[in-house]
């Protein structure tokens, strides 16, 4: 008696044998314990296997390749761009955005009118011209144009 | 009729046309695939996902002069097959991250018992030790549905030689997870 093929025993575990030699196979087990056994094996083999699971969907995502406007009447929507570092990178540049906002105004709160100077002279055109002296404007006369540091 | 979904031979005609969202389906249909086998065979998602990158780069550069002479999905698999031996050559001068691996591993470790994570882990250790290409054969055979004439196309080998090699791999790894075979699912 001949015995069934390896090959074929592993395609018939697999599901995977053509109808045709299926039938041959099966009749040969039925008297064969030998393939039985070998069967029995590769088949637990086989399961044994399917222990070893992926999940691709948790990782890169290359649809972004085809980001692209098309039809709407013919294809179906393109996939969803999902890049799983993107929602980190969206926190972090949604963290800086937010102390820039919030240091910026703190910073314009912060800042206060200066007082007005005292004992400062005014130079001499000022009331020629008729002017008076400003907050902000003062601190140049003071650095600029004071009397001392004229006379110095 | 005009629901049906659109075939590969298709979609690639359209990409050959400059159509990009011909290439954003492609990559929807195919893209867990392909992931999947880079990463069974190589054993490192980051490395896996440079080769799917680089897989549907190469599908669009190749749009243009595409001829279906093969399956579309065995020429897809050995576009994946051999750019994986190209990065698993690379991995030899650039060994994988601590990160990756510990990566790798957290995921391994969650969301399962631990007779199967110790199980899963067996197997995929069973497979990594096989010979180069017993293991390559195995991956395709195994977990991608491929038939001996497809192996045969994607790695460039007799299919003899592919039905050689997979006989030998089950035997080995049943030999390797002996020990496992009171194992029940």
């Amino acid at each position: 008696m001949e015995h069934a093929r390896e090959i074929e025993l592993i395609e018939l575990a697999a599901r995977r044998l053509e109808p045709k030699r299926e039938k041959v196979v099966l009749a040969h087990l039925e008297d064969c314990p030998v393939c039985q056994t070998k069967l029995h094996d590769i088949q637990r083999t086989w399961d044994l296997l399917g222990a070893w699971q992926v999940q691709p969907a948790a990782h890169g995502d290359v649809t972004t390749l085809a980001a692209s406007p098309r039809s709407q009447n013919e294809l179906p929507a393109p996939s969803i761009i999902r890049f799983p570092g993107i929602r980190m990178a969206a926190r972090i540049a949604a963290a800086i955005a937010v102390s820039v906002l919030i240091g910026y105004a703190g910073g314009r709160w912060s800042i206060r009118p200066m007082p007005p100077s005292t004992g400062t002279e005014l130079p001499p055109y000022f009331s020629v011209l008729g002017l008076e002296i400003g907050d902000s404007f003062s601190s140049l006369v003071l650095q600029d144009e004071s009397p001392s540091k004229q006379e110095g | 009729m005009g629901n049906e979904l659109p075939s590969d031979i298709e979609l690639m005609a359209r990409l050959g046309r400059g159509d990009l969202a011909a290439l954003g389906i492609l990559a929807e249909r195919y893209q867990n695939r392909v992931l999947s086998l880079s990463y069974r065979l190589l054993g490192d998602w980051h490395r896996a996902e440079d080769v799917s990158q680089e897989t549907f780069l190469r599908l669009r550069q190749a749009a243009a002069k595409y001829e279906p002479t093969a399956k579309f999905t065995t020429w897809l698999y050995r576009i994946v097959h051999n750019l994986s031996l190209d990065q698993q050559r690379k991995a030899v001068n650039d060994p994988v991250s601590l990160e990756a691996l510990q990566a790798d591993a957290e995921e391994t470790a969650q969301d399962s018992p631990v007779e199967r994570r110790e199980l899963a882990e067996a197997v995929q250790n069973a497979i990594k030790e096989l010979p180069e290409r017993q293991r390559r054969v195995i991956i395709l055979h195994r977990y991608e549905g491929l038939s001996h004439e497809e192996i045969g196309e994607v790695t460039g080998w007799s299919k003899s030689a592919v039905e050689s090699l997979l006989v030998r791999a089950y035997e080995n790894l049943r030999k390797e997870l002996a020990s496992y075979q009171d194992f029940s699912h």
